[in-house]
Protein backbone atom coordinates (compact mmCIF):
# COMPACT_ATOMS: atom_id res chain seq x y z
CA UNK A 1 0.00 0.00 0.00
CA UNK A 2 0.99 3.29 -0.61
CA UNK A 3 -0.21 4.80 1.99
CA UNK A 4 -1.24 3.71 5.73
CA UNK A 5 -3.75 5.68 7.51
CA UNK A 6 -4.43 4.50 11.36
CA UNK A 7 -6.05 6.65 14.27
CA UNK A 8 -5.49 9.74 12.57
CA UNK A 9 -7.44 12.60 14.22
CA UNK A 10 -7.28 16.52 13.83
CA UNK A 11 -8.77 18.98 15.94
CA UNK A 12 -8.99 22.37 15.66
CA UNK A 13 -9.26 24.42 18.83
CA UNK A 14 -10.29 21.20 20.49
CA UNK A 15 -12.69 20.68 18.10
CA UNK A 16 -12.28 17.51 15.97
CA UNK A 17 -13.07 18.21 12.66
CA UNK A 18 -11.46 14.77 11.30
CA UNK A 19 -11.02 11.48 12.52
CA UNK A 20 -10.21 8.14 10.31
CA UNK A 21 -9.84 5.01 12.47
CA UNK A 22 -7.98 3.01 9.75
CA UNK A 23 -7.32 3.64 5.62
CA UNK A 24 -5.40 1.95 3.11
CA UNK A 25 -4.73 3.43 -0.23
CA UNK A 26 -3.06 1.64 -2.96
CA UNK A 27 -0.98 3.63 -6.28
CA UNK A 28 -3.46 5.41 -8.91
CA UNK A 29 -5.86 8.29 -9.38
CA UNK A 30 -8.23 8.82 -6.47
CA UNK A 31 -11.13 11.15 -6.30
CA UNK A 32 -11.75 12.95 -3.08
CA UNK A 33 -15.11 14.27 -2.72
CA UNK A 34 -17.00 15.60 0.00
CA UNK A 35 -18.66 19.21 1.16
CA UNK A 36 -17.13 22.25 1.84
CA UNK A 37 -15.54 22.17 5.33
CA UNK A 38 -15.65 18.72 5.35
CA UNK A 39 -12.06 17.95 5.69
CA UNK A 40 -10.22 17.43 2.39
CA UNK A 41 -7.96 20.49 2.74
CA UNK A 42 -7.12 18.90 6.08
CA UNK A 43 -6.23 15.93 5.49
CA UNK A 44 -4.81 16.96 2.02
CA UNK A 45 -1.74 19.39 4.26
CA UNK A 46 -1.51 16.86 7.28
CA UNK A 47 -0.39 14.12 4.46
CA UNK A 48 1.76 17.01 2.87
CA UNK A 49 3.65 17.87 6.47
CA UNK A 50 1.82 21.65 6.31
CA UNK A 51 0.07 21.21 9.60
CA UNK A 52 0.60 18.55 12.29
CA UNK A 53 -1.98 15.63 13.31
CA UNK A 54 -2.62 13.00 15.69
CA UNK A 55 -2.06 9.28 15.03
CA UNK A 56 -0.24 7.65 12.28
CA UNK A 57 -0.23 8.63 8.83
CA UNK A 58 2.78 6.98 6.86
CA UNK A 59 3.28 7.73 2.75
CA UNK A 60 5.78 4.40 1.63
CA UNK A 61 6.36 3.99 5.76
CA UNK A 62 7.62 7.30 5.79
CA UNK A 63 6.03 10.41 8.03
CA UNK A 64 4.77 13.24 6.37
CA UNK A 65 7.59 15.28 8.21
CA UNK A 66 10.15 13.58 6.98
CA UNK A 67 12.25 15.33 4.54
CA UNK A 68 12.71 12.23 2.41
CA UNK A 69 8.50 12.30 2.35
CA UNK A 70 8.39 15.65 1.65
CA UNK A 71 10.49 15.03 -2.00
CA UNK A 72 7.69 12.36 -3.09
CA UNK A 73 4.72 13.95 -2.12
CA UNK A 74 3.31 17.26 -3.96
CA UNK A 75 0.75 19.54 -2.29
CA UNK A 76 -1.27 22.10 -4.55
CA UNK A 77 -3.49 24.32 -2.64
CA UNK A 78 -7.11 24.71 -2.99
CA UNK A 79 -6.98 28.70 -2.66
CA UNK A 80 -3.20 29.21 -2.86
CA UNK A 81 -1.60 31.90 -0.65
CA UNK A 82 1.28 33.50 -1.98
CA UNK A 83 2.80 37.17 -0.17
CA UNK A 84 1.49 39.37 -2.74
CA UNK A 85 4.89 41.38 -3.33
CA UNK A 86 6.91 38.84 -4.48
CA UNK A 87 6.55 37.63 -8.11
CA UNK A 88 5.62 33.94 -9.20
CA UNK A 89 8.76 33.26 -10.97
CA UNK A 90 10.34 34.25 -7.02
CA UNK A 91 8.26 31.26 -5.57
CA UNK A 92 8.76 29.10 -8.24
CA UNK A 93 12.52 29.09 -8.52
CA UNK A 94 12.90 28.22 -4.66
CA UNK A 95 10.16 25.68 -5.08
CA UNK A 96 12.25 23.55 -7.98
CA UNK A 97 15.34 24.39 -6.18
CA UNK A 98 13.89 22.64 -3.15
CA UNK A 99 12.50 19.69 -4.73
CA UNK A 100 15.17 19.19 -6.75
CA UNK A 101 12.85 19.69 -10.15
CA UNK A 102 14.99 18.48 -13.37
CA UNK A 103 16.60 21.27 -15.47
CA UNK A 104 14.00 22.54 -17.91
CA UNK A 105 10.89 21.31 -16.17
CA UNK A 106 9.56 24.55 -14.76
CA UNK A 107 9.86 26.25 -17.91
CA UNK A 108 8.15 23.29 -19.50
CA UNK A 109 5.45 23.81 -16.78
CA UNK A 110 5.21 27.92 -16.81
CA UNK A 111 4.66 27.45 -20.82
CA UNK A 112 2.31 24.87 -20.81
CA UNK A 113 0.33 26.58 -18.24
CA UNK A 114 0.49 29.99 -19.57
CA UNK A 115 1.86 31.16 -16.37
CA UNK A 116 4.99 32.13 -18.48
CA UNK A 117 2.84 35.31 -19.34
CA UNK A 118 3.17 36.79 -16.35
CA UNK A 119 5.31 35.19 -13.99
CA UNK A 120 7.50 38.40 -13.72
CA UNK A 121 5.05 40.53 -12.22
CA UNK A 122 4.09 40.36 -8.62
CA UNK A 123 1.55 38.26 -7.41
CA UNK A 124 -0.60 41.00 -6.17
CA UNK A 125 -1.58 42.08 -9.64
CA UNK A 126 -2.64 38.07 -10.77
CA UNK A 127 -6.37 37.20 -10.65
CA UNK A 128 -7.37 34.17 -8.65
CA UNK A 129 -7.30 32.07 -11.73
CA UNK A 130 -3.72 33.25 -12.70
CA UNK A 131 -3.03 32.43 -8.67
CA UNK A 132 -3.95 29.08 -9.25
CA UNK A 133 -2.14 27.75 -11.87
CA UNK A 134 0.63 29.10 -10.42
CA UNK A 135 -0.28 26.51 -7.26
CA UNK A 136 -0.68 23.60 -9.83
CA UNK A 137 2.94 24.72 -12.09
CA UNK A 138 4.49 23.82 -7.68
CA UNK A 139 2.47 20.75 -7.47
CA UNK A 140 4.49 19.18 -10.57
CA UNK A 141 7.89 20.33 -9.89
CA UNK A 142 10.20 17.67 -8.81
CA UNK A 143 10.02 14.02 -9.55
CA UNK A 144 7.47 13.11 -6.48
CA UNK A 145 5.31 9.72 -6.82
CA UNK A 146 1.88 11.28 -5.40
CA UNK A 147 0.55 14.58 -6.12
CA UNK A 148 -2.19 16.21 -4.42
CA UNK A 149 -4.34 18.73 -6.40
CA UNK A 150 -6.69 20.50 -4.18
CA UNK A 151 -9.84 21.10 -5.77
CA UNK A 152 -7.67 21.47 -9.48
CA UNK A 153 -10.98 22.52 -11.02
CA UNK A 154 -12.11 25.57 -9.66
CA UNK A 155 -10.95 29.28 -10.24
CA UNK A 156 -9.09 27.90 -13.67
CA UNK A 157 -11.02 28.22 -17.31
CA UNK A 158 -11.95 25.64 -19.76
CA UNK A 159 -8.78 25.42 -21.34
CA UNK A 160 -6.75 25.17 -18.43
CA UNK A 161 -8.64 22.00 -17.36
CA UNK A 162 -8.14 20.11 -20.40
CA UNK A 163 -4.20 21.51 -19.87
CA UNK A 164 -4.18 19.69 -16.67
CA UNK A 165 -6.39 16.64 -17.72
CA UNK A 166 -3.61 16.23 -20.63
CA UNK A 167 -0.62 16.46 -17.80
CA UNK A 168 -1.96 14.51 -14.78
CA UNK A 169 -3.01 11.69 -17.39
CA UNK A 170 0.87 12.18 -18.78
CA UNK A 171 2.40 12.66 -15.87
CA UNK A 172 0.98 9.63 -14.83
CA UNK A 173 1.81 7.01 -17.48
CA UNK A 174 5.47 8.69 -17.92
CA UNK A 175 6.82 8.37 -14.44
CA UNK A 176 3.91 6.03 -12.33
CA UNK A 177 2.64 9.22 -9.99
CA UNK A 178 -0.11 8.65 -8.58
CA UNK A 179 -2.78 11.67 -7.27
CA UNK A 180 -4.99 12.71 -4.96
CA UNK A 181 -7.94 15.06 -6.38
CA UNK A 182 -10.23 16.52 -4.60
CA UNK A 183 -14.27 17.98 -5.33
CA UNK A 184 -16.63 19.21 -3.10
CA UNK A 185 -18.90 18.58 -6.10
CA UNK A 186 -20.46 15.27 -6.79
CA UNK A 187 -19.37 15.40 -10.58
CA UNK A 188 -16.65 13.37 -11.57
CA UNK A 189 -13.93 14.34 -13.95
CA UNK A 190 -14.64 12.67 -17.44
CA UNK A 191 -11.70 12.60 -18.78
CA UNK A 192 -9.87 10.82 -16.21
CA UNK A 193 -9.68 7.08 -15.19
CA UNK A 194 -10.36 7.33 -11.66
CA UNK A 195 -8.80 4.35 -9.74
CA UNK A 196 -11.13 5.11 -6.85
CA UNK A 197 -13.40 7.15 -5.39
CA UNK A 198 -13.45 8.38 -1.39
CA UNK A 199 -15.99 10.12 0.07
CA UNK A 200 -15.36 12.67 3.04
CA UNK A 201 -18.35 13.37 5.54
CA UNK A 202 -19.42 12.91 9.09
CA UNK A 203 -15.71 13.96 9.83
CA UNK A 204 -14.21 10.71 7.99
CA UNK A 205 -13.01 9.35 4.86
CA UNK A 206 -14.29 5.94 3.52
CA UNK A 207 -14.16 4.57 0.25
CA UNK A 208 -17.07 4.86 -2.30
CA UNK B 1 -20.43 56.18 29.58
CA UNK B 2 -18.42 54.75 32.69
CA UNK B 3 -19.26 51.21 31.60
CA UNK B 4 -18.03 52.21 27.98
CA UNK B 5 -14.66 53.38 29.40
CA UNK B 6 -14.76 50.47 31.49
CA UNK B 7 -14.79 47.89 28.17
CA UNK B 8 -12.33 50.24 26.44
CA UNK B 9 -9.80 50.49 29.20
CA UNK B 10 -10.14 46.84 29.80
CA UNK B 11 -9.76 45.66 25.79
CA UNK B 12 -7.31 48.39 24.75
CA UNK B 13 -5.57 50.10 27.84
CA UNK B 14 -4.56 47.01 29.80
CA UNK B 15 -3.90 45.01 26.86
CA UNK B 16 -1.26 47.51 25.37
CA UNK B 17 0.26 47.88 28.47
CA UNK B 18 0.31 44.14 29.20
CA UNK B 19 1.47 43.52 25.69
CA UNK B 20 4.13 45.90 25.87
CA UNK B 21 5.13 45.53 29.77
CA UNK B 22 8.93 44.29 28.19
CA UNK B 23 9.17 47.44 26.30
CA UNK B 24 8.15 49.94 28.87
CA UNK B 25 10.39 48.20 31.03
CA UNK B 26 13.75 48.31 28.62
CA UNK B 27 12.24 52.51 28.10
CA UNK B 28 12.15 53.18 31.80
CA UNK B 29 15.31 51.01 32.27
CA UNK B 30 17.01 53.01 29.59
CA UNK B 31 15.70 56.79 30.75
CA UNK B 32 16.09 56.05 34.89
CA UNK B 33 19.06 53.60 35.18
CA UNK B 34 21.67 54.98 33.16
CA UNK B 35 20.76 59.07 33.99
CA UNK B 36 20.67 60.40 37.44
CA UNK B 37 17.78 63.15 38.14
CA UNK B 38 19.50 65.97 37.96
CA UNK B 39 20.75 64.62 34.71
CA UNK B 40 17.18 64.72 33.58
CA UNK B 41 16.70 68.25 34.68
CA UNK B 42 19.54 69.62 33.16
CA UNK B 43 18.89 67.97 29.57
CA UNK B 44 15.28 69.37 30.47
CA UNK B 45 16.81 72.54 30.80
CA UNK B 46 18.99 72.97 27.73
CA UNK B 47 15.95 71.47 25.98
CA UNK B 48 13.55 74.03 27.06
CA UNK B 49 16.27 76.55 26.04
CA UNK B 50 16.61 75.13 22.30
CA UNK B 51 14.01 74.99 19.49
CA UNK B 52 15.93 72.14 18.00
CA UNK B 53 16.03 69.90 21.11
CA UNK B 54 12.52 70.86 21.63
CA UNK B 55 11.90 69.32 18.05
CA UNK B 56 13.77 66.52 18.35
CA UNK B 57 12.07 65.51 21.62
CA UNK B 58 8.42 66.02 19.70
CA UNK B 59 9.74 63.21 16.86
CA UNK B 60 10.80 61.11 19.90
CA UNK B 61 6.91 61.17 21.46
CA UNK B 62 5.53 61.37 17.95
CA UNK B 63 7.24 57.88 17.43
CA UNK B 64 6.17 56.42 20.46
CA UNK B 65 2.21 57.80 19.45
CA UNK B 66 2.67 56.24 16.30
CA UNK B 67 3.32 52.93 18.22
CA UNK B 68 0.30 53.19 20.53
CA UNK B 69 -1.69 54.45 17.23
CA UNK B 70 -0.95 51.08 15.10
CA UNK B 71 -1.74 49.10 18.51
CA UNK B 72 -5.29 50.44 18.36
CA UNK B 73 -5.76 50.15 14.47
CA UNK B 74 -4.45 46.69 15.09
CA UNK B 75 -7.07 45.86 17.46
CA UNK B 76 -9.58 46.97 16.38
CA UNK B 77 -9.13 44.58 13.23
CA UNK B 78 -9.39 41.64 15.30
CA UNK B 79 -12.60 39.74 14.69
CA UNK B 80 -12.36 39.36 18.88
CA UNK B 81 -12.44 43.18 19.06
CA UNK B 82 -15.25 43.72 17.04
CA UNK B 83 -17.32 44.45 19.62
CA UNK B 84 -16.05 47.99 20.07
CA UNK B 85 -17.41 49.15 16.94
CA UNK B 86 -20.62 48.97 18.66
CA UNK B 87 -19.68 52.74 20.22
CA UNK B 88 -20.40 53.84 16.72
CA UNK B 89 -24.01 53.61 18.55
CA UNK B 90 -22.98 56.53 20.59
CA UNK B 91 -23.19 60.33 19.84
CA UNK B 92 -20.31 62.09 17.97
CA UNK B 93 -19.41 63.60 21.06
CA UNK B 94 -19.37 60.84 23.45
CA UNK B 95 -17.14 59.25 20.99
CA UNK B 96 -14.45 61.80 20.80
CA UNK B 97 -14.28 61.83 24.42
CA UNK B 98 -13.62 58.16 24.71
CA UNK B 99 -11.51 58.35 22.33
CA UNK B 100 -9.54 60.74 23.79
CA UNK B 101 -9.63 58.93 27.07
CA UNK B 102 -8.07 56.01 25.17
CA UNK B 103 -5.68 58.30 23.89
CA UNK B 104 -4.64 60.13 26.85
CA UNK B 105 -4.25 56.59 28.79
CA UNK B 106 -2.15 55.34 26.10
CA UNK B 107 0.47 57.81 26.42
CA UNK B 108 0.94 58.22 29.86
CA UNK B 109 4.97 57.69 29.10
CA UNK B 110 5.63 60.09 27.29
CA UNK B 111 2.87 62.77 28.50
CA UNK B 112 4.44 62.31 32.44
CA UNK B 113 7.75 63.39 30.69
CA UNK B 114 6.00 66.39 29.37
CA UNK B 115 4.88 67.33 32.79
CA UNK B 116 8.13 67.05 34.20
CA UNK B 117 9.24 69.42 31.12
CA UNK B 118 6.28 71.65 31.87
CA UNK B 119 6.93 72.04 35.77
CA UNK B 120 10.73 73.08 35.21
CA UNK B 121 9.72 75.45 32.26
CA UNK B 122 7.45 77.09 34.49
CA UNK B 123 10.21 77.10 36.90
CA UNK B 124 12.40 78.74 34.42
CA UNK B 125 9.69 81.49 33.28
CA UNK B 126 9.44 79.39 29.40
CA UNK B 127 6.59 80.22 28.76
CA UNK B 128 6.73 80.02 24.87
CA UNK B 129 8.64 76.43 25.64
CA UNK B 130 5.60 75.39 28.19
CA UNK B 131 3.06 76.15 25.23
CA UNK B 132 5.12 74.19 23.00
CA UNK B 133 5.57 71.08 25.15
CA UNK B 134 2.08 70.86 26.14
CA UNK B 135 0.51 71.43 22.50
CA UNK B 136 2.65 68.79 21.04
CA UNK B 137 1.47 66.55 23.47
CA UNK B 138 -2.63 67.27 23.26
CA UNK B 139 -1.65 67.68 19.41
CA UNK B 140 -0.58 64.38 19.42
CA UNK B 141 -3.49 63.31 21.78
CA UNK B 142 -5.63 64.62 19.37
CA UNK B 143 -3.85 62.97 15.97
CA UNK B 144 -4.81 59.48 17.74
CA UNK B 145 -8.98 60.51 18.58
CA UNK B 146 -8.77 61.83 14.59
CA UNK B 147 -7.07 58.13 13.88
CA UNK B 148 -9.63 55.94 15.86
CA UNK B 149 -12.47 57.82 14.99
CA UNK B 150 -12.37 57.82 11.16
CA UNK B 151 -11.13 53.82 11.49
CA UNK B 152 -14.60 53.41 13.50
CA UNK B 153 -16.82 54.89 10.84
CA UNK B 154 -15.34 52.09 8.59
CA UNK B 155 -16.62 48.77 8.50
CA UNK B 156 -14.59 46.17 10.51
CA UNK B 157 -13.70 44.15 7.94
CA UNK B 158 -11.99 46.96 6.07
CA UNK B 159 -8.12 46.26 6.42
CA UNK B 160 -5.27 49.14 7.59
CA UNK B 161 -2.86 49.12 5.06
CA UNK B 162 0.25 51.34 4.63
CA UNK B 163 2.42 50.14 2.03
CA UNK B 164 5.27 51.55 -0.17
CA UNK B 165 5.48 51.23 -3.82
CA UNK B 166 8.99 51.22 -4.95
CA UNK B 167 9.92 52.21 -8.45
CA UNK B 168 10.62 49.39 -11.34
CA UNK B 169 14.52 49.63 -11.20
CA UNK B 170 13.99 48.60 -7.42
CA UNK B 171 12.75 44.84 -9.05
CA UNK B 172 15.13 42.09 -9.01
CA UNK B 173 15.50 38.28 -8.35
CA UNK B 174 14.43 37.85 -4.48
CA UNK B 175 16.22 34.84 -2.97
CA UNK B 176 13.98 33.05 -0.54
CA UNK B 177 15.91 34.31 2.49
CA UNK B 178 14.98 37.87 1.65
CA UNK B 179 10.92 37.54 1.36
CA UNK B 180 10.57 38.49 4.84
CA UNK B 181 12.29 41.77 4.86
CA UNK B 182 10.61 42.42 1.52
CA UNK B 183 7.52 41.66 3.48
CA UNK B 184 8.24 43.61 6.64
CA UNK B 185 9.48 47.26 4.25
CA UNK B 186 6.28 46.59 1.91
CA UNK B 187 3.54 45.29 4.57
CA UNK B 188 5.10 46.67 8.01
CA UNK B 189 7.26 49.57 7.30
CA UNK B 190 6.05 51.44 10.46
CA UNK B 191 7.49 48.31 12.88
CA UNK B 192 10.43 48.19 10.91
CA UNK B 193 11.09 51.43 11.43
CA UNK B 194 9.95 51.18 15.11
CA UNK B 195 12.36 48.70 15.67
CA UNK B 196 15.40 50.03 13.99
CA UNK B 197 15.02 53.83 15.39
CA UNK B 198 14.43 52.40 18.63
CA UNK B 199 17.43 49.94 18.74
CA UNK B 200 19.80 52.67 16.74
CA UNK B 201 18.97 54.84 19.31
CA UNK B 202 19.93 52.67 22.05
CA UNK B 203 23.38 51.95 20.33
CA UNK B 204 24.33 55.12 19.80
CA UNK B 205 22.83 56.55 23.44
CA UNK B 206 25.27 53.53 24.89
CA UNK B 207 28.46 54.74 22.98
CA UNK B 208 27.55 58.15 24.18
CA UNK B 209 27.39 56.90 27.56
CA UNK B 210 30.96 54.74 27.96
CA UNK B 211 33.33 57.27 27.44
CA UNK B 212 31.50 59.61 30.30
CA UNK B 213 31.93 57.49 33.70
CA UNK B 214 33.49 54.13 34.39
CA UNK B 215 31.44 51.86 32.71
CA UNK B 216 33.00 48.90 31.50
CA UNK B 217 31.89 46.14 28.23
CA UNK B 218 28.97 45.04 30.49
CA UNK B 219 27.19 47.96 29.21
CA UNK B 220 27.48 46.68 25.73
CA UNK B 221 26.14 43.35 26.42
CA UNK B 222 23.29 44.73 28.06
CA UNK B 223 22.90 46.67 25.25
CA UNK B 224 23.07 43.39 22.94
CA UNK B 225 20.09 42.33 24.88
CA UNK B 226 18.10 45.70 24.59
CA UNK B 227 18.65 45.25 20.93
CA UNK B 228 17.33 41.73 20.90
CA UNK B 229 14.18 42.48 23.08
CA UNK B 230 13.58 45.45 20.72
CA UNK B 231 13.07 42.88 17.77
CA UNK B 232 10.38 41.07 19.54
CA UNK B 233 7.73 41.94 17.55
CA UNK B 234 9.99 41.51 14.18
CA UNK B 235 10.51 37.43 15.72
CA UNK B 236 6.94 36.73 16.26
CA UNK B 237 6.06 38.55 12.71
CA UNK B 238 8.39 36.30 10.96
CA UNK B 239 6.50 33.31 12.20
CA UNK B 240 2.62 34.71 11.85
CA UNK B 241 4.35 35.62 8.09
CA UNK B 242 5.65 32.21 7.00
CA UNK B 243 2.39 30.55 8.42
CA UNK B 244 0.26 33.03 6.64
CA UNK B 245 1.68 33.87 3.49
CA UNK B 246 3.77 30.44 2.91
CA UNK B 247 2.45 27.70 4.96
CA UNK B 248 2.74 25.60 1.77
CA UNK B 249 6.80 25.41 2.06
CA UNK B 250 6.34 23.21 5.00
CA UNK B 251 5.80 20.46 2.46
CA UNK B 252 9.13 21.51 0.79
CA UNK B 253 11.89 18.80 1.90
CA UNK B 254 14.00 21.63 3.21
CA UNK B 255 17.39 20.18 5.67
CA UNK B 256 17.13 21.52 8.99
CA UNK B 257 20.26 22.91 9.10
CA UNK B 258 19.19 24.45 5.90
CA UNK B 259 16.71 26.07 7.19
CA UNK B 260 18.79 26.83 10.43
CA UNK B 261 21.51 28.76 7.96
CA UNK B 262 18.80 30.94 6.07
CA UNK B 263 17.42 31.59 9.92
CA UNK B 264 20.78 32.81 10.68
CA UNK B 265 21.64 34.65 7.25
CA UNK B 266 17.84 36.10 7.33
CA UNK B 267 18.70 37.68 10.95
CA UNK B 268 21.54 38.42 10.19
CA UNK B 269 20.26 41.07 6.93
CA UNK B 270 18.12 42.27 9.89
CA UNK B 271 20.82 43.06 12.10
CA UNK B 272 22.94 45.29 9.21
CA UNK B 273 22.40 48.35 10.46
CA UNK B 274 23.25 47.37 14.02
CA UNK B 275 26.01 45.57 13.23
CA UNK B 276 27.50 48.66 11.33
CA UNK B 277 27.05 50.94 13.68
CA UNK B 278 28.83 48.70 16.58
CA UNK B 279 31.67 48.02 14.51
CA UNK B 280 32.49 51.65 13.18
CA UNK B 281 31.50 53.14 16.42
CA UNK B 282 32.31 50.65 19.20
CA UNK B 283 35.22 48.58 17.93
CA UNK B 284 38.02 51.87 18.27
CA UNK B 285 36.98 51.72 21.84
CA UNK B 286 36.99 48.05 22.50
CA UNK B 287 38.69 44.74 22.21
CA UNK B 288 38.13 42.65 18.65
CA UNK B 289 37.67 39.49 20.76
CA UNK B 290 34.85 41.31 22.71
CA UNK B 291 33.56 42.52 19.32
CA UNK B 292 32.77 39.19 17.71
CA UNK B 293 31.62 37.57 20.54
CA UNK B 294 29.28 40.43 21.09
CA UNK B 295 28.13 40.01 17.63
CA UNK B 296 27.48 36.27 18.55
CA UNK B 297 25.50 36.86 21.45
CA UNK B 298 23.25 39.47 20.05
CA UNK B 299 22.65 37.17 16.79
CA UNK B 300 22.71 34.00 19.09
CA UNK B 301 19.78 35.76 21.40
CA UNK B 302 17.49 36.59 18.52
CA UNK B 303 17.50 33.08 17.46
CA UNK B 304 16.99 31.93 21.09
CA UNK B 305 13.84 34.40 20.58
CA UNK B 306 12.57 33.16 17.71
CA UNK B 307 12.84 29.57 18.69
CA UNK B 308 10.78 30.15 21.86
CA UNK B 309 7.89 31.64 19.80
CA UNK B 310 7.24 27.78 18.81
CA UNK B 311 6.39 26.96 21.76
CA UNK B 312 2.49 26.90 20.82
CA UNK B 313 0.89 25.50 24.09
CA UNK B 314 1.78 29.12 26.03
CA UNK B 315 -0.26 31.69 25.26
CA UNK B 316 0.96 35.34 24.20
CA UNK B 317 0.65 36.67 28.08
CA UNK B 318 2.81 33.44 29.13
CA UNK B 319 5.55 34.33 26.49
CA UNK B 320 5.73 37.72 27.49
CA UNK B 321 6.01 36.69 31.40
CA UNK B 322 8.75 34.84 30.47
CA UNK B 323 10.70 37.22 28.03
CA UNK B 324 10.09 39.36 31.19
CA UNK B 325 11.73 37.38 33.60
CA UNK B 326 14.16 36.11 31.13
CA UNK B 327 15.30 39.76 30.67
CA UNK B 328 15.74 40.65 34.20
CA UNK B 329 17.26 37.49 35.17
CA UNK B 330 19.79 37.68 31.73
CA UNK B 331 20.85 41.24 32.91
CA UNK B 332 22.02 39.92 35.90
CA UNK B 333 24.12 37.53 34.30
CA UNK B 334 25.58 39.97 32.87
CA UNK B 335 26.24 41.68 35.56
CA UNK B 336 27.76 39.01 37.61
CA UNK B 337 29.81 38.90 34.36
CA UNK B 338 29.41 35.58 32.71
CA UNK B 339 30.73 35.45 29.59
CA UNK B 340 28.72 36.30 26.65
CA UNK B 341 30.29 32.92 24.49
CA UNK B 342 28.66 30.52 27.15
CA UNK B 343 25.49 32.85 27.00
CA UNK B 344 25.39 32.59 22.99
CA UNK B 345 25.89 29.00 23.12
CA UNK B 346 23.18 28.51 25.41
CA UNK B 347 21.15 30.35 23.20
CA UNK B 348 21.73 29.13 20.06
CA UNK B 349 22.14 25.60 21.55
CA UNK B 350 18.15 26.21 22.79
CA UNK B 351 17.07 28.31 19.97
CA UNK B 352 17.49 25.56 17.32
CA UNK B 353 16.70 22.15 19.39
CA UNK B 354 13.55 24.31 20.04
CA UNK B 355 13.02 24.96 16.23
CA UNK B 356 13.70 21.51 15.41
CA UNK B 357 11.32 19.81 18.01
CA UNK B 358 8.32 22.60 17.75
CA UNK B 359 8.58 23.61 13.75
CA UNK B 360 6.44 20.50 12.62
CA UNK B 361 3.88 20.82 15.61
CA UNK B 362 3.89 24.61 15.84
CA UNK B 363 0.21 26.16 13.87
CA UNK B 364 -0.95 29.47 13.72
CA UNK B 365 -3.73 30.04 16.25
CA UNK B 366 -7.20 29.41 13.76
Amino acid sequence: MMLEVNEFRKKYNQNLVLEIPQLSISEGIHWFVGQNGSGKSTFFKSLAGIIPFEGSLLFQNMTPHEQQCKFLVNYSEAEPKYPDFVTAKDILKFIAYSKKAPNGQLEDLVAHFGVVDYWENNIGTYSSGMLKKVSLVSGFLGRPQLIILDEPFILVDAASIDKLYEIVARTQVEYGTSFFLSSHQDLLPEKLKLDSVFTVDNKTIVKK
Amino acid sequence: MKVVFAVFQKAIIWDYYRKNLLFLLVVVLFAFGFLKGQEHQSIVKQALNSPKLLLYAVFLWLLYGVKTYLFVLRSLGQPDFRFLFHLRLLSLWQRLVVWFYVSFMLSQLTFLYAVFMVVEGLALGKFMSVFFVFGSQFFLMLLGVFIYERRIRQTPEAKFIFSLTFPQFFKFRLPAVLFYHKYLLYKEPILLLLTKFFSIFSLLFVVWLFPTDDYDQRLFSMLAVIVAVSHLRICSQYIYFQNRHLAVFRNLPLSFWYKSLMLLLGYFVLLLPEIYLFIAQVLPITRLPYAVSWLIFLVSTIVFVHGFQYLYRLSDDAKMQYFFFGFVFLLLLIMYKVPLLILSGIFLFTGFWLLKKFENSYEAPQ
